[in-house]
């Protein structure tokens, strides 16, 4: 994630285009190994057990390595070895950079200097972007807000990035009043918390979504694919009031609806995220 | 290999659920979209197997259960839930479901839990 955080703004700064960023990614894709890999290579787990936890990640909002510390496959120590070989995606991103002759470390230096101030950034939200780790990464883009919608954001990220694709990014969520738009797919939870949360497409990525969901292509925003992103919806939703569900807090999923809709709130928010899929983009909104 | 009648308001559901099941040399012998349809079609269709979403407009699959397993106790039906529905769940165990389904589908649940409700 953090490479296209990263890339985005070389590109707004006349540092490298959009052709020179997708084929740093790609080469990176290349490179990076996923985590069950390495500790299957290593010796630490079968592939069984990685199959296991890459399923049991699908139904539970923790991390590969987490779960496979929690079910004893591997030890904290083993752990943190097979982190280190994966290696880190920021200095990897910035490597392949300074290979391609894109810009220097020092100049490195400086565009992470001037990212730093333009985002109103400290030195541990830097640190924090470094890492790449999503779900520290997720609350830096979003504005002051009720837990319950930093919580349901931070898992539609994560399930994103999990079944559909590693190439995702947010921008910065911000706050509307109201909303009425033609292209959108949304789903009630009702009980010990209530909220409406939805997708909203606005340049493909919802299709893009939709289909690998799906198993299946589709071009357009037809019913098929507004109900394939809606199930996708009620998975992020399901995640979500399981959590809550764990501290006794009870609640309802509304079967998903789809087509157009119109909120004006007198009370409450309307938080929408972008968020970009493969340079295609869609918004995550939670209405509460 | 089961004869199974698929039901959920979800086309895409259906559509997966029928592709890993196929897969697998099952045969799906109709579709439902709602919680009527899975009565009406059983009692036509009588497959060996039911997989019922809970989560539907009209009727709900808990709804649908109940009449299911008073048109015939010895159905088997699946039921299939996003998480966080625990309570619903627990209903559902109540009503006589012989197995569950968690959703995003991962193709080995889906065919564990119809190999478990046949062996039952």
């Amino acid at each position: 994630m953090v490479e296209y955080i990263l890339g985005n703004y070389m590109i707004s700064k006349g540092i490298m285009s959009k052709e020179q960023l997708d084929n740093v990614c790609d080469r990176q894709d290349k490179i990076r190994v996923k985590l069950g890999l390495i500790a299957v290579s290593e010796g630490y787990i079968t592939v069984k057990q990685a199959e296991e936890i890459n399923r049991q990640q699908a139904l539970c909002d923790k991390r590969f390595g987490d779960i496979a510390v929690e079910k004893g496959y591997i030890t904290p120590p083993q752990l943190d070895r097979i982190l280190k070989l994966q290696g880190n995606t920021y200095l990897i991103f910035v490597q392949s950079l300074v290979d391609e002759g894109i810009i220097s470390i020092e100049g490195m230096d400086e565009i992470m200097e001037q990212f730093r101030r333009e985002n109103g950034y400290g030195n541990s939200e830097m640190e924090v972007l470094k890492s790449d780790d999503v779900e520290r990464i997720i609350p830096l883009f979003l504005p002051s807000m009720e837990k319950e919608i930093e919580d349901v954001i931070s898992i539609a990220v994560k399930m994103i990035l999990r079944c559909i694709d590693r190439h995702v990014y947010p921008e910065r969520a911000f706050f509307v009043d109201k909303l009425s738009t033609e292209n959108m797919v949304m789903q009630t939870i009702e009980g010990g918390v209530n909220m409406t949360t939805a997708f909203l497409e606005e340049s493909g990525a919802m299709i893009l979504l939709a289909g690998t969901y799906a198993r299946e292509e589709f071009s357009v925003l037809d019913e098929d694919t507004l109900d394939a992103a809606g199930e996708f919806l009620n998975c992020i939703n399901g995640l979500y009031t399981a959590a809550l569900e764990n501290k006794s807090i009870a609640t309802d999923l509304i079967p998903p609806e789809y087509g157009s809709a119109e909120w004006q709130l007198d009370e409450g928010m309307i938080c929408k995220l972008p968020l970009w899929i493969r340079n295609k983009k869609m918004y995550f909104v939670v209405i509460k | 290999m089961a004869n199974i009648l698929i039901v959920d308001d979800s086309k895409t559901s259906r559509k997966i659920l029928r592709g890993i099941l196929e897969g697998a040399g099952h045969v799906i012998v109709g579709e439902g979209t709602n919680g009527e349809e899975a009565f009406l079609k059983y009692k036509e269709l009588k497959p060996d197997i039911v997989t019922l979403d809970i989560t539907m407009p009209k009727m709900d699959g808990l709804e649908a259960l109940q009449i299911l397993k008073k048109q015939d106790e010895n159905a088997r039906v699946i039921m299939i839930t996003a998480l966080g529905q625990k309570e619903k769940m627990i209903q559902a165990v109540k009503f006589g479901a012989s197995e569950f389904i968690t959703k995003p589908f991962e193709d080995d649940d889906v065919l564990k839990a119809v190999n478990k409700a046949l062996e039952n």
